[in-house]
């Protein structure tokens, strides 16, 4: 295997990533595993090893910071990603599943047996790489998948997309130009970014002040991580957009599914006899930069993070939920709190993870909000085919730590959408995901 | 209220003050802002603006991409003539 050691020079991490290093932490602290991710492309044809291979090989001699290592030097200085270690290959494994023929060598009992054992993760001693782990899987003698196993410290679920549709474009044209990922700047003093944070800072502790609920219970607690998603037909989805027309047009669809994922946790909670809650809902919104040549930033986690309080009145149908937080969105936006929260990324991301997260479990009595959420769109910007195959279909596994314990999450692919609940079996049951799954069948389908 | 008049090119004008400020000159009114960078965190923005400036409430039946992808498509919204859901 040929490698190289590549002569980069230290890469801060963004504002987001701050937040992302103290939930990784969180999840480290409760078991030893960091907060990884599984994501998955099921194609038509056959897998090409050699290709594969070649590309696993290829992707961190272009991508330094795939074997980057994460350090800190002093309290108080910015985390960076360190990019001398040598561009080993991503590790890749080829499988089978049993009853069908091909050339390898391990065989497994089904996907989801893989699926399940990959979103366990790993105990992660060291914040180096590898950053990601390839499964290939012959599922039939006419289709495949690929599973990506990947840490959330380094890419996020966007930034996944991109990293396959780049590979995909190699797969195409072995020569073409890889991202140059940016370059975090901020050239704000401390006490500038302070003065910026304080309309964020007194929300968030506003957010604490009436107690919401997480299926944690505010505790840090580990668990075999599970999920649960189901997609639905391009006829189910044709209809779902013709429901969700109804309440609002297609630029609303980031406030439905946040209002869906506040919907489906009332329900678990009112099954436990738990009425008149409030809710913490979160909302990631996309701010991508791009390198010089106009191409999208694959690595690091750049998101603006919205925090919004839904109480049971305004739960009772989706339409009412996803007005509520579209009223709540641009009040933050009137009061440009997405660029306050931006400011206090940027001064949080050098205090150590469990500073922050006990700063903000203290304002909000353990908890950080009560559920996770995020609708990532149309996968890979409406990507249709992968390393020489149709795709089928795509699908993002997230795992979650605790608090908050679960998570509901959206993406759609070839016109299919697929709604995911992940969540830790100390947190929900399978029951109680069963209560989701029929919230969300109902809201979206009017079954 | 200020009396704005309301045109395409007013709208790529917001659009670039606002959310969009490396806009190329010359972007017509046909262009698509959404090629050009613009994202729903931006409509959002716009969605305020509108109001601000032109006192145009954006139902939620009217945010569609459809009604913010060019200069023409938002006077459009703005003068009563949605594009649609």
């Amino acid at each position: 295997m040929k490698t190289g050691i590549s002569a980069v020079p230290p890469f801060p991490i963004t504002g987001t990533d701050g937040f992302v290093v103290a939930l990784d932490y969180l999840s480290r602290s409760a078991d030893g595993r960091g907060l990884d991710a599984l994501s998955e492309i099921q194609v038509c044809g056959v897998p090409d090893h050699d290709r594969l291979r070649w590309l696993a090989a290829e992707l961190p001699r272009r991508l330094p910071l795939l074997h980057a290592t994460l350090r800190k030097n002093g309290l108080f200085g910015v985390p960076y990603w360190e990019c001398t270690g040598e561009a080993a290959a991503i590790p890749i494994e080829f499988h089978r599943i049993a009853g069908v023929e091909g050339p390898e060598a391990s065989m497994i009992e089904s996907i989801s047996t893989l699926r399940r054992k990959r979103m366990q993760g790993r105990q992660r001693t060291t914040l180096g790489p590898p950053h990601i782990h390839l499964d290939v899987v012959r599922t039939s003698s006419g289709t495949w998948s690929i599973l990506m196993n990947w840490s959330h410290l380094l890419l996020d679920g966007t930034g996944v997309e991109l990293l396959f549709r780049h590979m995909d474009e190699l797969w195409n044209e072995p020569h073409a130009i890889s991202p140059v990922q940016p370059v975090t700047r901020n050239d704000k003093p401390w006490w500038r970014l302070f003065q910026e944070s304080e309309s964020c800072g007194t929300h968030l502790m506003n957010l604490g002040a009436e107690p919401f609920v997480s299926a944690s219970r505010g505790k840090v607690v580990s668990g075999r991580r599970c999920c649960l998603w189901e997609t639905f037909s391009k006829e189910e989805t044709a209809r779902i957009k013709l429901t969700l027309g109804k309440i609002g047009g297609d630029m609303m669809r980031t406030f439905f599914y946040a209002g869906l994922a506040a919907r489906c946790h009332q329900v678990v909670f009112q099954s436990r006899g738990n009425t008149n809650l409030s809710y913490a809902i979160t909302m990631p919104v996309q701010q991508r930069p791009k390198d010089s040549a106009g191409r999208t930033a694959i690595f690091q986690n750049h998101m603006s993070m919205f925090f919004y309080i839904l109480k049971d009145a305004d739960l009772t149908d989706l339409a009412k939920a996803s007005k509520a937080l579209m009223r709540q969105h641009m009040e933050h936006l009137k009061l440009k709190r997405h660029l306050s929260f931006n400011s206090m990324q940027l001064l949080t991301r050098c205090m150590p993870g469990k500073t922050m997260l006990d700063l903000v479990r203290l304002a909000q009595r353990g908890e950080i909000a009560s559920c996770y959420h995020a609708y990532t769109g149309s996968f890979g910007e409406g990507m249709s085919s992968f390393c020489g195959g149709e795709i089928l279909n795509a699908i993002h596994m997230p795992t979650v730590n605790a608090p908050p314990g679960s998570g509901l999450f959206v993406s759609e692919c070839q016109d299919q959408l697929t709604v995911t609940v992940s969540y830790l079996d100390t947190c929900l049951s399978e029951s109680e995901t069963e209560l989701m799954r029929e919230r969300w069948r109902s809201d979206l389908l009017g079954e | 209220m200020p009396a704005i008049a309301i045109s395409p090119g007013t709208m790529i004008e917001l659009v670039r003050e606002t959310v969009l400020p490396d806009l190329p000159a010359g972007f017509s009114a046909e262009a698509d802002f959404f090629e050009a960078g613009l994202d729903s965190m931006g409509v959002m923005q716009l969605v305020m603006y509108l109001e601000e400036r032109f006192g145009k409430k954006v139902d939620p039946t009217e945010l569609s991409r459809a009604n913010f992808r060019s200069g023409l498509a938002m006077a459009a919204l703005v003068m009563g003539q949605v594009a649609g859901a």
